[in-house]
């Protein structure tokens, strides 16, 4: 059988049938194969296979025995169903083949940084990413959204990872819908209408429990991000925003990561999430201070840039930003909200200062410059926020 | 969409027929919050619903969450355009379906 084996990791091809006719010698061939190459791990490439009989399922169960790391790639739904039907995929990893489709002729619907947006069926819409995105990170995101959605966070639909002229895509339902940006933008006379709902969809989302065994902590991964700053941040700066991170309370809820009134969509006038790629769990003090950041901070500097990345101008995010903070902490009182909001907001310094070093299209130059801004504004007074979050 | 209610000693059953989407899924969270007050068991016919929207998929979640305090939820008659959508969410690990 055709086979390749790298770094004692065998893949073997498998036959277009593997049936008590020829089971015995598939059975031959793959034990000679990990004798040969000494395997520690063998991967199934189903790719040209169309049926497996239960002597074929045999010669899989035998293998997995004897190669606890075993996989099967590439099935096709009927081999896939078979290996499902009979209880199979419970004993070793079996992966579906990923459908193959064609964007001829396909409405383009948006264009974005990693890639584009077309809209392919009546209630579909695939996202074709560039060639660079890897694999991992395209499934990741499905996978995320999918446990956001199964806990009941309004999202579109996750479908699966599809295959493109040679490209990775991923398929959601076409939300019927306009962004919560462009809704604001042109219908300020809803504002009161919307701002309600998007703060019942911001506390819907940090009220659910996440499944924490699928998901990353928002926490980790802020102390990751950390770790990857040596290069701009002296070790004493660094340890800061480590003790800042851990003195954080911990929590089971979901963070979006990316919060603002364009990555939320409307329609037929219910407000939904898009844009699930960084899901992870823990306090919601993480969406805020990155709320604080897009929606106060970013235009306090410059107002045009609160247009680009909200949809709406810097007045209007402002006002939401301070109906947020009044609907989640106004029993604090006048001069505590008045508080919480100077916290939220050195926190939001906290999230540019991580940000833009991690954001990786930053030129160095850039990165420098954002840090000095952080020396200014956001180090000198960074211990305060020490043990600071008590909600 | 049209919603089709019985009642047998708690048993609720509601026969869906057409499409369960934004614009239909607010009919239905109203239909179960009159029904299932007193309910024990609730069953949902989908022999006659073509398509499943977000929308839609939420309303169930909820009527799940709301029925495990109280007794059984299940569905029957799902199509195969359906039980794809139930199969690729995950929503088959989650709901009762016959």
């Amino acid at each position: 059988m055709e086979h390749i084996c790298n770094e004692e990791i065998l893949t073997i091809k498998l036959l277009k049938r593997i049936d008590s006719n020829n089971a015995a010698d598939v059975d031959k061939d793959i034990f000679s194969l990990i004798d040969r190459y000494n395997a520690k791990s063998v991967i199934l490439d189903a790719a040209e296979t169309e049926y497996i009989s239960s002597a074929g399922l045999r010669v899989v169960l035998k293998l997995k025995k004897a190669v606890n790391d075993s996989k099967i790639v590439n099935a096709s739904p009927e081999v896939y169903d078979i290996f499902s039907i009979t209880g199979f995929v419970d004993i070793i990893d079996v992966k579906k083949a990923f459908r193959e489709i064609s964007v001829d002729g396909c409405e383009v619907i948006g264009k974005g940084g990693h890639g584009t947006v077309y809209r392919i069926s009546g209630d579909t819409i695939l996202k074709l990413y560039s060639e660079s995105e890897p694999l991992h990170e395209i499934e990741r995101e499905i996978e995320y959204a999918r446990n956001a959605f199964v806990a009941g966070i309004p999202t579109a639909i996750p479908f699966d990872v599809v295959k493109c002229n040679g490209s990775y895509g991923s398929v959601f339902e076409l939300l019927n819908a306009d962004t919560l940006g462009n809704v604001l933008a042109a219908n300020p006379d809803k504002y009161d209408e919307y701002s309600k709902k998007y703060i019942e969809l911001v506390n819907t989302l940090h009220t659910t429990e996440a499944d924490t065994s699928r998901l990353s902590s928002i926490k980790d991964l802020y102390n990751q991000w950390a770790d990857e700053m040596a290069e701009l941040l002296t070790a004493d700066e660094i340890e800061i925003l480590h003790e800042i991170i851990n003195s954080v309370p911990d929590r089971n809820t979901f963070v979006h990561g990316d919060i603002h009134p364009k990555n939320v969509m409307v329609q037929d006038g219910e407000l939904v999430f898009i844009d699930m790629a960084d899901i992870t769990y823990g306090h919601p003090v993480f969406d805020y201070m990155g709320m604080a950041l897009t929606h106060v901070i970013a235009g306090s500097r410059a107002p045009q840039r609160a247009v680009q990345i909200m949809g709406i101008d810097y007045e209007m995010g402002v006002k939401l930003w301070n109906d947020l903070i009044k609907a989640r902490f106004g029993a604090l009182g006048e001069e505590g909200l008045k508080k919480m909001n100077g916290l939220l907001t050195a926190f939001g310094m906290m999230k540019f200062t991580v940000a833009s070093a991690v954001n990786k299209t930053n030129p160095k130059e850039l990165k420098e410059t954002l840090i000095n801004i952080s020396r200014q504004t956001f180090f000198p007074h960074a211990k305060n926020l020490i043990g600071a979050v008590k909600f | 969409m049209t919603i089709k209610q019985t009642n047998e000693n708690g048993k609720v059953t509601l026969a869906l027929s057409g499409r369960l989407d934004t614009v239909t899924a607010p009919e239905l969270e109203a239909a179960l919050d009159a029904a299932l007050d007193g309910a024990n068991e609730l069953c949902f016919d989908f022999n006659e619903l073509e398509y499943i929207s977000s929308a839609g998929l939420r309303v169930l979640l909820k009527a799940q969450k709301i029925m495990n305090s109280k007794g059984k939820m299940k569905i029957t008659g799902v199509n195969e355009t359906i039980m794809e959508v139930f199969d690729i969410t995950g929503f088959v690990d989650i709901l009762t379906i016959e």
